[in-house]
């Protein structure tokens, strides 16, 4: 199923914009720059869409046959990578309230265990390791404002 | 242009220390499993943001250039192809690492590399200039031309065939749309988010295509290279010295082998969207076919040749990438995506003006090669020892502190937490594209060069006064348009032809 991502990622991009211009407040002449480049892009999505549903190696065809799977098939891997981008998309929404150094860490921490890297004092290293280098090279060096969050007043 | 070519000299002398230091770096991340050339200019664009323009170009290209020599080090050692383009030397590499003659491998992969790079500076630096004088005389009808050319290049020559192709690459287009329109002011698919209003940050598209889609497709197939018995990581103790010479003497007595693969690579490196693997496979390809009969019988199995045929294609290629993007403004490959993010942020004039009102810059980085390449054989020699251990860090390890880097990437410019979630969200996209044969250079071509597209066509437009026709009516236009017709049209014909007699 994740074979449908990108083209109705494009066709709903390429559709919002169509729209937007059409019944938007301004109709210029520029709308058809966007149409011009909306019309391949819906053109390209719904026939990659059709190809995919029905195509030679489409997901009706292929659920017609004998080995055919559950269309969701949530496997371990899925499983994992659903929680690792769950920890990422977490980490960016705690960012401001608990500031890069918690954030950061416990994602990183989140992303061993993941990945099956479960060595305390190592993990406990490379955490600390990676939040100085980033302090040092990105906050301190670069000028990077990250946000401090519950730290900041001792920080 | 002797001026600028001797300033650009100069100013290049001025920053050398970044070279080795470029360099070192890209040795060490393309050693890494899970860290390629691109990923790592992505997630190491906001140093390079914060230095001067010809600082962060020099690093830029020596950080590639190390990359794509640091690549075979793995491949050699533990045949682990960090990336496609090494997937060669892992096939010849390995096995001789295996009759215990890996430091000669190595040997012939830093030998061949260090020609690679110094015949691709060489060629960029004659073919640069002289591109970028006929690319002056292109107006903006012939710079949306243009565009429209690399991205159709690149959609014919991506994995998943030109629908995929060009889907990604209008996508790309119509993203660059979003934002304040530049002629009427208004704003353009922002959904009321104020965020948008200046667009979508390119960097922190850049770094979620690139880098963070790759750390979630390891998280997905959890290769490890813990895994690996003793016996599939090979002893560091067979790189010595002694065997290296003897790599490099393997090198020097084949200088057609070397010659060829490097003007291939050259040629390859300057076609938007083949990069290093289809330089590395067909140079590897012409050697098989142009060896003798016994010779021929050693491919696979740990050919000298072949090995030669796959490093120096590799490393000429990154000249020959050097050379649409400093001309045309036109990158190659993702990580040429990167310089001409770089390029767009320090305020250079992208496109055939860079020689005339950045010339210096423009020779800096071409002079930088040549450093370069002296770097890629010294440090590439003392570094073999330590890539062989760095090759040998877990992906377990690596992926989480990346992910990390990557949502700097994407904050560090802007300073705005929205560009993480931007980030983020074109990791996933990226990841999905990358697993059903989506170019991500196509979306990111489009996106990079979309403001210069509509800028190109509306100039264009006014030109023709209001016309489209213009468009088709200035002759460098249309040999672009043959060019892109040819493109488009005769693979597909020939593969048809191709198919029909093997019926």
């Amino acid at each position: 199923m994740s074979r449908f991502v990108f083209p109705i990622f494009a066709l709903f991009v390429s559709l919002y914009l169509v729209l937007e211009q059409y019944f938007g407040s301004y109709r210029a002449s520029g709308s058809y720059y966007v149409y011009g480049l909306a019309a391949p892009v819906i053109l390209f999505a719904l026939t990659q869409l059709v190809e995919d549903v029905v195509g030679k190696d489409g997901v009706l065809r292929r659920d017609r046959g004998e080995d055919a799977g559950p269309m969701w098939d949530w496997n371990a891997d899925h499983t994992r990578v659903a929680i690792f981008l769950a920890a990422a998309i977490l980490c960016f929404l705690a960012l401001p309230y608990l500031g890069y150094h918690l954030s950061f860490g416990l994602f990183l921490v989140t992303g061993f265990w993941l990945l099956n890297y479960r060595k305390p004092l190592t993990i406990g290293l490379l955490v600390i390791g990676t939040v100085l280098l980033i302090q040092f090279a990105f906050v301190q060096w670069l000028g990077t404002n990250l946000p401090k969050g519950l730290l900041k007043p001792w920080l | 242009m002797p001026d600028a070519l001797f300033e650009g000299f100069t100013l290049m002398l001025g920053q050398v220390w970044l070279v080795p230091i470029g360099v070192l770096i890209g040795i060490c991340v393309g050693a890494m499993p899970g860290l390629s050339s691109s990923n790592s200019l992505a997630i190491l664009l906001p140093v390079m943001i914060a230095m001067q323009p010809e600082q962060g170009l020099i690093l830029g290209v020596s950080i590639y250039a190390g990359a794509e020599m640091g690549n075979s080090f793995p491949a050699i050692t533990l045949r682990i192809p960090g990336t496609a383009a090494s997937a060669v030397t892992a096939i010849e590499g390995y096995p001789l690492m295996k009759e215990g003659r890996g430091a000669m491998a190595l040997g012939i992969c830093i030998f061949a590399s260090t020609v690679g790079a110094l015949f691709g500076g060489l060629a960029s630096l004659v073919a640069a200039p002289l591109i970028g004088r006929v690319a002056l005389q292109f107006s903006p009808v012939e710079i949306t031309v243009v565009i429209l050319f690399g991205i159709a290049v690149i959609a014919m020559i991506s994995a998943g065939g030109l629908r995929k192709g060009l889907m990604a690459g209008f996508l790309g287009l119509l993203l660059a749309t979003v934002g304040t329109d530049p002629i009427y002011g208004q704003f353009r698919g922002t959904m009321g988010v104020v965020d948008l209003y200046d667009g979508i940050t390119v960097i922190a598209v850049l770094v979620g295509l690139l880098g963070f889609s790759e750390a979630i497709g390891y998280v997905e197939s959890l290769y490890d290279t813990d895994a690996r018995t003793e016996e599939e990581n090979g002893s560091a103790a067979v790189l010595d010295i002694r065997g290296m010479l003897e790599g490099f003497r393997e090198v020097i007595s084949r200088p057609v082998e070397w010659i060829r693969s490097s003007v291939i690579g050259v040629i390859l490196g300057a076609v938007p969207g083949a990069g290093a693997s289809v330089a590395a496979f067909i140079s590897y390809q012409q050697a098989m076919t142009f060896a003798s009969e016994d010779r021929r019988k050693l491919f696979g199995k740990g050919s000298p040749e072949g090995l030669i045929a796959a490093d120096a294609a590799n490393n000429a290629m990154v000249g020959g990438s050097l050379v649409p993007l400093l001309t045309l403004g036109i990158p190659g490959s993702a990580s040429m995506a990167v310089l001409l993010v770089l390029m767009g942020y320090h305020g250079l004039s992208v496109g055939p003006t860079l020689f005339v009102r950045d010339g210096q810059i423009a020779y800096a980085v071409l002079w930088s090669q040549f450093v370069g390449a002296f770097f890629i054989l010294t440090l590439g020699t003392l570094m073999a020892y330590v890539a062989y251990y760095a090759g040998q860090i877990r992906v377990s390890i690596i992926v989480p502190i990346i992910s990390v880097f990557c949502m700097i990437g994407g904050f560090a410019k802007t300073g705005a937490l929205f560009d993480i979630g931007v980030m983020i969200f074109f990791g996933i996209l990226g990841y999905f594209m990358k697993k059903h044969k989506y170019p991500t250079v196509a979306l990111l071509l489009g996106l990079i060069l979309g403001g210069l597209f509509e800028a190109g066509f509306f100039r264009g437009l006014l030109m023709g006064f209001n016309s489209p026709l213009i468009f088709f009516q200035r002759p460098i236009a249309i040999i672009l348009w043959v060019l892109l017709f040819l493109t488009l049209t005769v693979p597909p014909l020939m593969r048809r032809v191709r198919r029909r007699k093997a019926a």
